[in-house]
């Protein structure tokens, strides 16, 4: 017998109880203690409502092998079911009758014990889901008035404190709202009584709050048998790519993000996004991307017991200009432009996007902050306008600037002799200082003025090094090695 | 009759009016021969623009197709090593690669556009690859060495080449007809199937009249190249034109007479 509770006025209240526990008589919302004293051998366990919407959203994430848009239960509805978009999609699944069906059987073969409904408005599938005894329910089309009437007026999604006080005042059942002059009611319970008996009777229009924004592009491919070979999921996004490929061609658009998600039998989704570095429909390339993908992850995709359904989103598109192809039989030689984008999206989904970068060149006097590596898949690389005169800088920059101990005269001589990375080098020339004052207008605190010094040491390496302040200051500035000079 | 069993015969050469029409001929046929891809004429070597150092090479240059070894001189060269391999990109045209393995990222740094501005480059011609694992920078030197879009590609490795990884470069440097750089690490031997290998050490600059310090020095040793001699200089890294000056030549040199020999200071 086990039951969970949760902290509600005037003492804890049970939230969710058991078949045993039902079966003695325990109801939810039944005091704690009234319980405990009644059920000696009841187990009792606070209840933890974050984990209970996570898993609930994880099984609202899977439910979009059935239809794009799915959408958890607000605040202010019960915090245990999910809705369904299924206009659009039931036909895939051989109707609305099936579709139910089959939902409310994978569900049960997890261990859950659902309820199902479908009707014409959100406000009335969670009446009928939520308060319906049937563990079934499908509302026949402008059928929902006679669906929800015996039905409580809790199902109409009020405060509680609102349907306490219509119940006092005679208001038992839906059907006793239906009907009644409209303006006593508004005025009394304000304007969410008429507005939630019209969503739920599809006199106003109610829309929900899908998880995952709907993509403009989706194909969706479901197996016979779940598949669990990495080169099946290969085979499969070709497919993918194949069925939407002439949606794509019909809208002159091309992929330039696309997000895959594998179904698993056991309830979980396994989902991959990959960006392109320009717009592509070919369905070699982007298979090879995904090969690369799955390759990347260390211990692969977590198959479970197999996958059985996939989804192929196009979550971001871009118009492309398409070549009338010509007579010739020989495919169009790619342009140079996108032999170098397949490249960047090659190297980008081994290595990670970060990896794959381009310079970009920004306005600073402060070295470090004069370039910037930008993700190579945001597009073409920028353009460099011809370097200003100033000192030299070299060709790598070190990620930090790096402390030196360093002998120089002061104030502002150049090093005679420092210490860097452990080894004494001894000055034989140098050159500077190059004075970089700091950028004061950016910075609240007040920073320091460097002085940049090339030096060569006795054996003819180059070093770049900067005293971060001046000697006017009690404490004596530091010296750091910022880069390397050939 | 009786089949015959002559070799077949070699392939004729073409006539050469001038010597060096016929040492390229002459190099055509044996490339031919050893069934080595022959290189076009129209496709061109990137040249020193210093008689001393493209006499040595075979084409008068760095080939396309062919795969470049840069070593320093000990670990304390490779800033010096790195320098002279951004040197040949910057003689290059069009757009390039250079690949870094992360483990030289925390010691060398991260290429820096102004810098490379500085040495002649145009940060916009560059893709730059950082991989993290020894395994991941081979494979993207090779991705970027078969894909069409780039002319050069520098790699900058961390570790030494397997034999199998350094024939599967030359192969892939061969099919894509473009350079391959590679910089290694101070305590290896380089790849097998270099077509030059460059051991770099650093070396004084001059100074100027005023005790200013003058372009960077190089003592730059080409130790091994396919099919013309080896050499040694100091090679004194300019601007504009003229990347490379030929400050001394250290070996293979005709002996002067002894009142011309210059000294360095």
């Amino acid at each position: 017998m086990l039951a969970l509770h949760a902290p509600a006025s005037g003492g804890a209240r049970l939230t969710a109880v058991n078949v045993a526990a039902e079966a003695v008589g325990l109801v939810i919302g039944d005091r704690l203690a009234d319980a405990r004293a009644r059920e000696s051998e009841l187990q009792c366990h606070p209840a933890d409502l974050a984990a209970d919407r996570a898993a609930l959203r994880k099984l609202a994430l899977w439910a979009t092998r059935y239809t794009p848009t799915t959408a958890l239960w607000a605040d202010g509805e019960a915090p245990d079911g999910f809705f369904l978009e299924v206009e659009g999609s039931a036909h895939l699944f051989g109707g609305e009758d099936a579709l139910a069906r089959d939902l409310g059987e994978r569900l049960r073969g997890f261990g859950l014990d659902p309820k199902v409904a479908i009707a014409d408005t959100v406000g009335a599938a969670y009446a009928v889901s939520r308060y319906s005894l049937q563990r079934l329910v499908i509302v026949p089309p402008k059928g929902m008035r006679d669906a929800i009437s015996p039905l409580p007026l809790a199902a109409l999604r009020l405060p509680a404190d609102d349907c306490a006080t219509l119940f006092r005042l005679g208001f038992k059942r839906i059907a006793d709202l239906i009907g009644k002059p409209r303006a006593p009611l508004t005025a009394r319970f304000g304007a969410l009584l008429p507005l939630r008996l019209d969503q739920a009777l599809g006199h106003a229009g109610e829309a929900i709050r899908p998880q995952l924004p709907p993509p403009a592009y989706q194909a969706r491919l479901r197996f016979a048998e779940p598949i669990l070979l990495q080169e099946h999921l290969i085979v499969a996004t070709t497919a993918l790519l194949e069925k939407l490929a002439p949606e794509l061609e019909r809208d002159g658009v091309a992929l330039r993000k696309i997000g895959l998600r594998f179904f698993r039998v056991d309830g979980g989704v396994q989902s991959l996004t990959l960006g392109l570095a320009s717009a592509s429909r070919d369905a070699r390339h982007i298979t090879a991307l995904v090969r690369l993908r799955l390759e990347r992850l260390a211990e692969g995709l977590d198959a479970g017991f197999g996958f059985d359904t996939a989804v192929l989103d196009g979550l971001a598109v871009e118009s492309v200009k398409t070549a009338q192809p010509g007579l010739a039989v020989q495919a169009r030689a790619l342009t140079e432009a996108e032999h170098r984008a397949r490249l960047v999206d090659v190297l980008s989904q081994r290595l990670g996007a970060a990896s794959v970068r381009h310079l970009s060149p920004r306005a600073s006097h402060l070295p470090e902050e004069a370039a910037t590596p930008l993700p190579a898949l945001h597009g073409a690389p920028p353009a460099w306008l011809p370097p200003p005169r100033r000192g030299p800088r070299p060709p790598f920059l070190l990620p930090r600037a790096e402390p030196a101990e360093v002998m120089a005269g002061v104030p502002d001589h150049p090093p005679a002799q420092f210490r860097w990375r452990g080894v004494v080098h001894r000055v034989a020339a140098a050159e500077g200082p190059e004075r970089i004052a700091a950028e004061w207008w950016k910075r609240p605190e007040t920073p320091s003025t460097r002085d940049y010094y090339v030096v060569e040491d006795d054996a003819g390496r180059r070093f770049w090094l900067y005293r971060d302040g001046l000697y006017r200051e009690a404490h004596p500035p530091k010296w750091f090695v910022h880069g390397l000079l050939p | 009759m009786a089949p015959s069993l002559r070799p077949a015969a070699p392939p004729p050469l073409p006539l050469a009016r001038t010597p060096t029409e016929a040492l390229v001929n002459l190099r055509q046929t044996i490339a031919r021969l050893e069934g080595r891809p022959v290189a076009e004429a129209a496709v061109p070597v990137l040249r020193f623009g210093c008689p001393e150092i493209d006499d040595h090479l075979p084409g008068g240059g760095i080939a396309p197709g062919s795969v470049n070894d840069i070593v320093p001189v000990g670990y304390d060269a490779t800033p010096a090593a790195l320098g002279f391999a951004l040197a040949l990109l910057a003689a290059s045209q069009g757009p390039a690669a250079l690949v870094q393995s992360r483990r030289l990222e925390a010691e060398l740094g991260q290429p820096y556009g102004p810098g490379l501005q500085d040495a002649g480059i145009d940060p916009a011609r560059l893709l730059v690859v950082s991989a993290d694992s020894e395994a991941d920078a081979q494979w993207a030197v090779e991705e970027c060495l078969t894909a069409a879009a780039l002319s050069f590609v520098v790699g900058l490795l961390g570790a030494p080449l397997s034999p199998t990884v350094g024939r599967r470069f030359s192969l892939a440097a061969q099919n894509a007809g473009h350079p391959l750089v590679l910089l290694h690490p101070h305590d290896t031997a380089g790849s097998n199937t270099a077509d030059t290998r460059w051991l770099v050490a650093t070396a004084p600059a001059a100074r100027d009249r005023f005790g200013a310090l003058g372009d960077p020095r190089w003592t730059v040793t080409l130790q091994r190249n396919r099919n013309g001699r080896t050499g040694q200089w100091i090679l004194e890294s300019g601007h504009g034109p003229h990347r490379f000056r030929v400050v001394e030549t250290l070996a293979d040199r005709p002996l002067p007479a002894p009142a011309t020999i210059r000294r360095r200071r």
